[in-house]
């Protein structure tokens, strides 16, 4: 009986709980291979400027239609993509930002990691990463 | 090993803005409007990492020159994060609360009225910029600017459709001011502002404003005149996230009086001093941004008589797209009203304004 409640359980987590659709990447120079879900949010609103490294955090997202931008930015902002637009929307007016270079594809986004050594992006979790670095989200 | 490439960036962005406001002062023309309030332009291009050239251009319901569409056009290079240089005109780099300027970063319709009234720092600067920011510890920023240049004196220039806004203390008084029929002069100025941010929650910030200025008095068949003066105010402000709330505050103060070649050419030395605050709690729901919001100020008219003015504001912003934005307030000004100028007597005078403004942003 245990066990049939126990598998209700996972059934209904799994259900409850949507499996993440993306994962992050990072160039294969920098060293980092976990970030918290605040770091990650605050690199992607340059809040934190800076790798630990010293080098340059420079992210780059999906285009503001991508489903996987939509997850990405409800699981690690907290926010919707409007909502993230709204706050870039006051950087850019106010002289003091500009966000994030967008990309169409996981490709595009794949190309510029790979190009540009203090670079963070995501694409959706079925991509083949090979060339950037997949680093884990706590 | 990574080739880091820089790609040339552009970003262009804006908004339109109509508006409906009501207001049930005595002295106005119309008591209700309907219109187009502004539309909003911003152009930037980066073709070097280092190097961002932005132009902003917004046109109102009350530009009189085409210099006005002009907001910002500058080039700011950057040497390091300490250190960026701009040329150009930019909006005045003082209080943070100047974003305010632009429909879709104000959860109300209206600006707080020590930004509109423009007594105490100009709208736009043309000069030279130096501005930067350092890093202490990973929760601790300062940040400073410093300008010098030109500005246009111009003050209680009309917004809204029915003029009101950035009149509210002198309409009581004297009605509609046409600032187009006013002499507007070029002057020289200087600005300073050094802030600190603590953990990205908390700004606080001073400010300080210097310049040239005009003191207008009216001669016997009622005409202006202008004679040289200088101006200075300074001004505090802090910034609070905390959870869904965001809290703003800043009080400002000053002074313009008189140059001593205009004292001699009058016969007296006229000294003028200002003060304006201004509190404001939005409660930030992502969609929904209910806020409350406390205004004063104390401009002195041509007559030397100062017109204190408070306004409560209850309003919401609903932005449930990027693209869309409304916006719905209703404000209580406390005014007052001259009725012996001579005398200098005056009397409470108080009158209500409601707002609904559509801001679509692309």
């Amino acid at each position: 009986m245990t066990r049939y409640i126990l598998l209700l359980a996972l059934l209904f987590t799994t259900w409850a709980l949507p499996g993440q659709t993306y994962k992050v990447i990072v160039n294969n120079a920098n060293p980092t291979t976990t970030v918290t879900t605040s770091d990650l949010s605050k690199h992607f609103l340059k809040k934190v400027k800076k790798w630990k490294n010293g080098d340059k955090v420079v992210p780059v997202d999906l285009s503001a239609n991508s489903a996987v931008r939509k997850d990405f930015s409800k699981a690690i902002h907290n926010k919707s993509v409007s909502a993230i637009k709204s706050y870039w929307q006051q950087y850019v007016f106010a002289g003091s930002g500009t966000p994030p270079i967008e990309k169409k594809s996981d490709l595009e986004v794949i190309e510029y990691v790979k190009k540009n050594s203090g670079a963070i992006g995501y694409v959706s979790k079925s991509t083949n990463t090979t060339g950037v670095k997949e680093i884990t989200v706590n | 090993m990574a080739q880091d490439e820089w790609e040339p960036r552009k970003h262009i962005t804006g908004y339109i803005n109509s508006i409906m406001e009501y207001s049930d002062q005595e002295n106005l023309n119309k008591d209700f409007g309907v219109g187009l309030s502004e539309v909003g332009l911003l152009v930037s291009y980066q073709p070097l990492e280092d190097l961002e050239l932005k132009a902003t251009i917004v046109y109102t319901h009350y530009t009189f020159h085409v210099s006005q569409l002009l907001v910002e056009g500058y080039g700011m290079y950057r040497f390091n994060d300490g250190l960026r240089l701009g040329v150009g005109r930019f909006l005045t780099p003082l209080s943070p609360i100047n974003q305010y300027f632009y429909a879709p970063l104000n959860p109300s319709g209206v600006v707080p009225m020590l930004v509109s009234h423009h007594f105490l720092f100009p709208q736009s600067i043309s000069g030279f910029q130096l501005t930067g920011e350092f890093e202490a510890g990973s929760s601790f920023k300062l940040g400073y600017s410093a300008s010098i240049g030109s500005y246009a004196y111009i003050n209680h220039f009309e917004g809204g459709i029915i003029g009101l806004q950035a009149q509210e203390d002198s309409h009581p008084s004297f009605g509609y001011y046409d600032t187009e029929a006013d002499k507007i002069n070029n002057y020289l100025c200087g600005t300073g502002r050094l802030y600190g941010v603590i953990s990205d929650a908390l700004t606080i910030g001073a400010n300080y404003f210097t310049g040239d200025a005009q003191q207008v008095t009216q001669d016997e068949d009622g005409s202006f005149i202008y004679y040289p003066s200088t101006k200075y105010t300074y001004g505090f402000d802090v910034h609070l996230n905390a959870g869904n709330f965001k809290i703003n505050g800043e009080f400002w103060g000053g002074q313009q009086e008189t140059t001593s070649e205009t004292d001699k050419a009058l016969g007296e030395h006229i000294k003028n001093e200002y003060e304006a605050y201004y509190g404001e709690i939005v409660y930030d729901l992502d969609i929904v941004k209910p806020f409350l919001r406390w205004d004063y100020i104390k401009d002195i008219t041509v007559n030397g008589v100062g017109l204190p003015t408070d306004a409560a504001t209850i309003g919401v912003a609903i932005r449930p797209r990027f693209e869309t934005l409304l916006k719905l307030e209703y404000k209580r000004i406390m005014g007052t009203k001259i009725t012996d100028i001579p005398n200098k007597i005056s009397e409470d005078h108080d009158y209500n304004f409601a707002q609904f403004s559509f801001v679509v942003s692309f």
